[in-house]
């Protein structure tokens, strides 16, 4: 059960990575694309908690990076701190705890608000390794051509693709919420 | 608690791994390039994931085709009230002669290229573009033929425009099956230029300004540039380009030209010819004789 549940995830971080650089480009209108593989990160932070969510960012960053012919590792970096960062905010929320199996445990809204949060986060955490790597680009340009659409992009993808992914990824409840509390 | 102690020290053992790895894979790109490690993982991946682009890409296509179409049927509108109803009433048949159409204008201004008399001296493969980065920062694609088709690393790429092509970039790696290709509009690139009609050379580098347009550096104040001229490739190698193009490659137009006491040099920015928006088929070129 465990490694078909490891074997869908992996499909759906292929198919998330895949579809980023080779669909998303031909579907917008702008030079940036919806970042598939963070919203994919941020619905299995909140289905699965923080470790699935990292390790499923690790692998769609590599591929991502490896496609595109990027710097290895830098995409992986921000979806792991991601994966991580939203998972773990999550810890302590109550309302996860007490999420039926198969249900978003924290809501729609709020998990889109996460996805937007986190999707600020790689685009800001994307321009400054880009400019320590000595590969930025103008602050002017960055804001309103890259992070601004990017941003955008990924909202406007994550309002129908995380309550496909809620559905995908239904089977099991988070694994950090299995345990409750003590009464 | 909601977790156990022993799980919230695997999860931090786990996490700390995992940023470990993707800081020494940065590390080791940073500084091996396309070499080493992570040049292997990068054509390892690329391989495998190649034909899953290719086939994504395909399928996606159409709807990229229906969405033009839809957002062409909301212009006619506008415009013609009568073009409107003829295009509503062909329907899906409208979308599919206008995807045929664009293609083939595209097919024949590449077939225009190849016929002229400065790519008579090369070979061409045809090429399919399949990813393309998600952002600006590395400009790049990835196109369906490699090594097995005959593509070499630092063979040029060109794209329809107008009624020929333009210079769009070079092949940066190359595996069996795919390359990535390196867009004049990526900041590693450097393309030694020369002015159509003129004299004048120089370097053509992405502005760093606005990286969709390319400075033309180390022209010299008594050179005559004026605005309008296109910008070919020319034949040159310098320490910063190191792939040799073939000359008289039409790169891009002179928008701007200016020069300033403090500098010895003219400030020339080109627009490049090729639209970088929409590239789906491309041409690589081989010099004709070259393995």
């Amino acid at each position: 059960m465990i490694l078909l549940d490891a074997f869908r995830i992996a499909v759906l971080v292929v198919l998330a990575a895949v579809f980023q650089v080779s669909a998303a480009p031909q579907l917008t209108p702008t030079d940036s694309t919806p970042d598939l593989v963070l919203i994919l990160v941020v619905a299995l932070a909140v289905q699965r908690g923080p470790e699935t969510a990292a390790v499923a960012g690790f692998g769609g960053g590599l591929l991502i990076d490896s496609i595109t012919g990027g710097w290895i590792g830098l995409s992986s970096l921000l979806y792991v701190c991601v994966g991580w960062a939203v998972g773990r905010r999550l810890q302590s929320d109550e309302d996860a705890m007490l999420a039926p199996s198969g249900a978003s445990p924290i809501g729609f809204q709020r998990e889109l608000a996460y996805t937007v949060a986190a999707a600020i986060g790689v685009q800001v955490g994307l321009a400054a390794l880009q400019g320590l790597l000595g590969e930025g680009l103008p602050l002017g340009f960055t804001i309103n051509h890259v992070i601004i659409p990017a941003v955008v992009l990924t909202t406007v993808f994550a309002m129908p693709v995380l309550p496909l992914l809620q559905r995908l990824l239904r089977s099991r409840t988070r694994i950090d919420t299995a345990r409750t509390a003590p009464a | 608690m909601l977790i156990g102690k022993n799980r919230l020290i695997r999860r931090r053992v786990i996490i700390g791994l995992l940023l470990a790895a993707s800081l020494t894979l940065l590390t080791l790109s940073f500084r091996e390039g396309s070499a080493g490690v992570t040049g292997s993982i990068r054509r390892s991946t690329l391989s495998i994931t190649a034909p899953l682009s290719d086939v994504v890409h395909r399928i996606t296509q159409p709807v990229a085709d229906a969405w033009g179409w839809t957002t062409g049927l909301v212009d006619a509108r506008q415009e013609n009230e009568q073009l409107k109803k003829e295009l509503e009433r062909q329907g899906a048949a409208g979308v599919q002669i206008q995807a045929l159409q664009q293609q083939l204008q595209k097919d024949e201004q590449l077939l225009n290229f190849v016929n002229s008399r400065g790519a008579a001296a090369y070979d061409y493969i045809g090429a399919s573009v399949i990813a393309q980065a998600p952002n600006d920062y590395n400009r790049t694609i990835t196109i369906n033929v490699g090594s097995a088709d005959g593509i070499a690393v630092n063979d040029p790429v060109v794209a329809p425009y107008g009624d020929g092509a333009g210079l769009m970039g070079r092949v940066e790696s190359v595996t069996a099956n795919a390359a990535t290709v390196m867009l004049i509009l990526d900041q590693n690139s450097a393309v030694y230029a020369s002015i159509q009609g003129g004299t004048a050379k120089g370097l053509l580098v992405p502005s760093s300004g606005d990286p969709s347009q390319l400075n033309m550096l180390f022209v010299g104040v008594d050179e005559s540039v004026d605005v309008g001229q296109a910008v070919l490739t020319a034949n040159y190698r310098s320490n910063r380009l190191e792939p040799l193009l073939p000359r008289d490659i039409p790169v891009g137009k002179v928008t701007s030209v200016s020069q300033s006491d403090a500098n010895s040099d003219k400030t020339i920015q080109v627009t490049p010819f090729v639209d970088f928006q929409d590239l789906t088929d491309v041409l690589v070129l081989k010099q004709k004789g070259a393995s």
